[in-house]
Formats: C-alpha cells, structure tokens, sequence
C-alpha cells in the first residue's frame, strides 16, 4: 500500500492565479464594454455637434432674411450618412448581448439623447416638405424591445424597403424610453400599440408587410 | 460568430464562466506540475540489472501487424534471453495463427484457443508467466528498440506495479489518423502529468508493463470490462499501488483510419471510462485516492459537462441564426448585399480575453508536447494535422464523449 499524498497546497496557489487571470478578464471585458459605449457616445456627440452647427446656421441665414430653405436643405444632406450609420450601430448594439449586461443605465441615456436627435431631424425634414416644397418620403417607426411580437418582423420589413429604396427616410423610436417627447409624439398620432408607422400624419397600427407599406407610400405621395 | 449574439445575460454567461474557469483552473494546474517537475520528462532511471520481460501479445484478426509485431520485440535493444514472448492467437479467422506458427523461434510461444476476448487471452497467457516482468503488447503496436532499456530503470522503485509507455500513431495517412497523431503526442504530456499528479488511470495495450507477481496478485485483467486497461488500473489504485509512465519509452501503434471505426473505438473507450468510475465509485470524493479520488475523477465529470455545452451551445447559436435568415427569406425573399467589412469594436466579443488565452494555452500546450516527444517543430508540413487537431477534433471528441453517455444511458449494443 502506497500512502498517497493530496497537493493542497498547489490546489491552493493554482486557484489564486486562476482567479487573478479571471479578474483581470472581467475587468478588460468590462473595459470593452465602456468602450463600446464610449464609442456609441462620440458617435452622438459629433453628431450633436454638427445638429448645432447647422441649426446655427439655418437660423443665421433666416435671421439675414436669405434663403432659408437652402439652410435646412444642407442640414438634412449634410446628417444623413452619420445619422443612417448611427441608426445601424444602434441596431446591431442592441441585437448583441452587451446591451443587456453592462452599463444598462448608461445606454438608457444614449439611447434618449440618439431618439431626441432623430425627432429633431424628423422635424427639419417636414419643415423642408412644408415651407420649400421639397418631397420627402419618411416614415416614423415606433417599436419596444419588450412587449412586442410582430417588432421583429417589421424591423426585417423595413429593413428591406430601406436597401430597395434608400431614399426612404426610416426613423426608430423606442416606446419604452420614458421619454416626454415620445409620448407627446404618440398622443398627437393616437399611437396605443407597436409596431405602429407613420406615414405622411397618419397612424397605421399593426404590422405591415412589404406590399402594404409601399402600397401606403405610393397612396400617400399621390 | 459571436458568442455576444445569444442575447440573454444570466444562466448563459454564468454557464459559460463556470466553464471558462474549470478550463483555466486545469490548465494553470498542469502547467504548475510540467514546470515543478520538468525534469523528470527527459531522464531515465538506468537500469542496472536486465531482468526477465515476457510480452503477452494477445491477437484477434491481425494478419497484417502480427508479425512485425512480434520482430520488433524480438529486435529490442535488450539481452536476448531475458524475453519471452507469447502470442495468443484469439479464435482468428484469418491467416493469424498460420503466420505466428512460422515464426521459427524458440523464446516465442503461441497459444490457440477460441475467441474470448482479449482480456482473456492475456489472462490465460499471465499464468505462463514465470518472469519478474511481463508486458501486454497489442498485435497492431510496435515498440521501438530501445524502449524496455527505457522503461525497466524505473521500476527501481520498489513501490511501482505498472508503467505504461508514450504511443504514437504509426505512419498516419488518413485525415483521422492526422488528427489522432497530434492528440497521441499530446497524450504522451498529459500521460506524464497524470503519473506525477498520481492519478493515472489507464494502462493501454500497447506497451504497459507490470510486476508479474503483483499482477497475479490482483487477478489480472477483468474480461467483463469494455476497457480492461482501465479497470486494471483503476483496481491497483484501490490496491494502493503506484503506477508510473516513461515518455521516453515508444511504441508506434495501429489507429483506426475512418471516422465511424474511430467513432466505434472512442464510444467503447469513453462508455468502459464511465462504467469503470461507476464501479469504482468509492474512490470519488475520497482523499484515500490521492489527487485521483479527490480531484480528478470529480473534476471528469465536470469536464463532461463541459464537452457537452462546448458542443451545444456554438450548435445552439448557429441554429438560431439559421432559423432567424430563413425566416428572413420567407418574409421579404433573398435579397443581395455586397459584403463591406468595417471594423468595429462592437463586433468584439466580451469574451475575446478568454478566446485569446486558450489559444495561447492550446498553442503552448502543442509546442511543449511536440518538444517532449522528440519530434520536429514541422508546422508546415504537418499543416493539415494541426488544422484538424485545433478546429475538427475538439467536435469530435465531444461528439464521441456525448454519444458515449447517450449510449450508456439507454445501453445500447454494450459489446466491444
């Protein structure tokens, strides 16, 4: 009979470093997750940036009495890319984990700020349709993350509409965000469901396929 | 893909970081024993004596090895007349007894008798036994010259049954047989890691050498067992013996060259690994048995466990994503997107660190198998095995060790 022995000791000292090795991955993890906010944030910011810029100038050029509508023309063209990229890294955040592990509070907020900047873009576009005669085709989207079972499917919908006619401007907007200016938004168009579109002022409740939608489009336009 | 995409903090993450760390834990734990005993991977004891060896070399259908089989033990670099060796032809049906009887030597035995196994070949063949050693040497293995001179020496050590040596593939042609060389190699490290750990648990046929006196003892090999070099060692550790391993020691072997007859070989191999622990069980838990009873046979089933969710989860994910584009189709039919590549830093996994460090566990763990078992640094001509061993073995082996608990809770066909 051998008189086996037990390796305590190194049991011990291999757990320490395994935890050391394991803390120093939940910090980078942790690291890398701020960052991916960070980066959503910067995103935000120089796009607040350039919002202010030409909000400047929109009411520069109406204050000397020019042409307004110039002004508000550059302000749509010039936000466009940043503001559709945005809406994609916003997107595909949001489908990933992260979204729901780390720093949840702190996306909540840019989440709030990236919807308030998308309602005030919104409301250029229908000044530039209403005061300069310019068509804009757009559609304002309300979805929610929670309680919402067609949400998935209209989000691939317009998705699609939005690769097969890119001129279509498709704003987002998260119901759940408790934010003021939704809900003033919701309660002028009468929203009490999601997914629910607007399209030219009106309130199209319930999802709506491909078909449907350009079929509202082609009427509203006429 | 990314593992982020799964979408659900909770049960998954924690899954998930439960794995991660009994990976890490493992791999910390072996690389601490490889470095507080590094050099007990190169040294030999000498021997100073050559006592007797008689080879037991227990053969069911083996035409086309026994022969060079039996020459190269006959060939050892080792006084002639310390080896025996004795065949046992198993009930073969094919040219196998015909080609032992021409083997015109008189320190070569051999037995006919009606297939039974081998575990009872070896048995039959044990009680021949009269020398101080004897080796089971299966008929599709090799060893090479020099391996009793390495092996012997340490068996000075009085407390010692049984050593069992480092196998090779020989000549790997098919893919399998690729894959399985580099696993052997890395076998020949872990071996050696478990023998200084104390908790080897498996004497294989090719080449595991034993006092005769003690294996007579403990009555031989169980021929009710799927994996008799399991059970056997599983038996010396109840005994309370010692068993050793000599990374120097090499026996070329036979492996099976396609998928299903690897298939057919792991599932008996990973069912017996179950059977045994469950016959063995009052080892589990029992510090009696060392760091065997106290940790690594606990830790097997964890790591079981792991396998399966290793396996699952990547399925799982891949599944989803799968029902998730075809439902794509069905509502708005395939569209066509040029691929753009921009990175992103949302594209990084959380768990990217953890990638990363098994990687670099896996990589360093290769090199320093290849660097022990003598053999070249080839990553260039050897490509095609190390692909297979790093991104095809790790689903098979999970695949092999799932369908092996599968089988084993329904009992299917429980024959070798």
């Amino acid at each position: 009979m051998v008189k086996r022995k037990i390796d305590t000791q190194l049991y011990i000292m291999v757990l320490f470093i395994t935890i050391s090795i394991f803390i120093a991955g939940l910090f980078l993890g942790g690291v890398l997750s701020q960052s991916k906010l960070n980066s959503l944030s910067e995103d935000l910011e120089s796009l607040e940036r350039m919002r202010n810029t030409q909000e400047t100038n929109s009411l520069l050029l109406d204050s000397l009495d020019e042409k307004i509508c110039l002004g508000l023309e550059s302000y749509i063209n010039e936000m466009l890319p940043e503001i559709e990229s945005l809406a994609e890294r916003v997107a595909y955040y949001e489908r990933s984990a992260d979204s729901k592990r780390f720093g949840i509070k702190e996306y909540d907020d840019i989440k709030k700020d990236y919807n308030l900047l998308l309602i005030r873009y919104w409301i250029i576009t229908n000044k530039l349709e209403k005061n300069c005669g310019k068509n804009i085709m757009d559609i304002l989207y309300f979805y929610s993350n929670k309680k919402c079972d067609n949400c998935k499917d209209q989000g691939i919908y317009l998705d699609s509409i939005k690769k097969q006619y890119p001129e279509i401007m498709i704003f987002a907007l998260d119901k759940d965000l408790n934010l003021s200016t939704i809900d003033i938004l919701s309660k002028s168009f009468n929203i009490t469901e999601v997914p629910s579109l607007i399209i030219n002022g009106n309130n199209y409740s319930g999802l709506k396929n491909k078909e449907e939608i350009i079929e509202l489009i082609t009427q509203e336009t006429k | 893909m990314e593992f982020s995409s799964i979408g659900y903090f909770g049960i998954f993450d924690i899954v998930q970081l439960f794995c991660y760390f009994i990976m890490v834990y493992c791999s910390i734990l072996w690389f601490v024993v490889f470095i507080k005993n590094h050099y007990k991977f190169f040294v030999d004891k000498p021997t100073k004596n050559y006592p007797s060896v008689t080879f037991l070399i227990p053969a069911y259908n083996e035409k086309k090895f026994v022969s060079k089989c039996i020459n190269s033990v006959l060939n050892l670099d080792y006084p002639e007349n310390k080896i025996k060796i004795i065949c046992i032809d198993d009930g073969s049906t094919d040219k196998t007894s015909d080609i032992c009887k021409n083997i015109k030597n008189r320190r070569v035995v051999v037995i006919n008798k009606k297939n039974t196994g081998k575990a009872d070949s070896l048995n039959i063949a044990l009680k021949l036994v009269d020398t101080e050693f004897v080796v089971s040497m299966d008929a599709d293995s090799f060893p090479r010259k020099n391996y009793l001179k390495k092996i012997i020496g340490h068996f000075d050590d009085k407390d010692i049954a049984a050593i069992s040596p480092a196998m090779k593939i020989n000549k790997p042609q098919t893919f399998m047989q690729q894959i399985q060389w580099v696993e052997y190699i890395f076998s020949i490290y872990l071996r050696k890691l478990f023998a200084i750990f104390d908790c080897q648990y498996v004497l294989p046929g090719p080449g595991s050498i034993y006092r005769t006196d003690q294996l007579k003892e403990i009555g031989g090999w169980d021929k009710r067992s799927l994996v008799e070099d399991t059970e056997l060692a599983f038996r010396m550790y109840e005994k309370g013996y010692k068993i050793e391993n000599c990374t120097n020691a090499y026996v070329d072997t036979e492996a099976p060259a396609t998928f299903k007859e690897l298939f057919q070989q792991r599932v008996r191999w990973y069912r017996g690994y179950l059977q045994t622990t469950f016959q063995y069980k009052h080892l589990l838990g029992n510090s009696k048995y060392g760091n065997l009873g106290l940790f690594i046979l606990p830790i097997n089933f964890v790591w079981i466990f792991i396998l399966g969710f290793l396996f699952f989860m990547p399925l799982y994910m891949f599944l989803t994503d799968f029902v998730e584009y075809i439902h794509t189709l069905y509502l708005v039919g395939f569209e066509w997107s040029p691929l753009v590549f921009n990175f992103d830093i949302l594209y990084i996994s959380s768990y990217t660190y953890f990638f990363a460090l098994f990687f670099l566990i896996g990589i360093t763990t290769i090199l320093i198998s290849l660097y022990i078992s003598g053999e070249k640094m080839d990553f260039k001509g050897k490509k095609v095995f190390y692909f297979g061993y790093l991104f095809i073995y790790p689903f098979l082996y999970s695949t092999f060790w799932i369908a092996a608990v599968v089988y084993e809770i329904f009992k299917r066909n429980n024959k070798w």
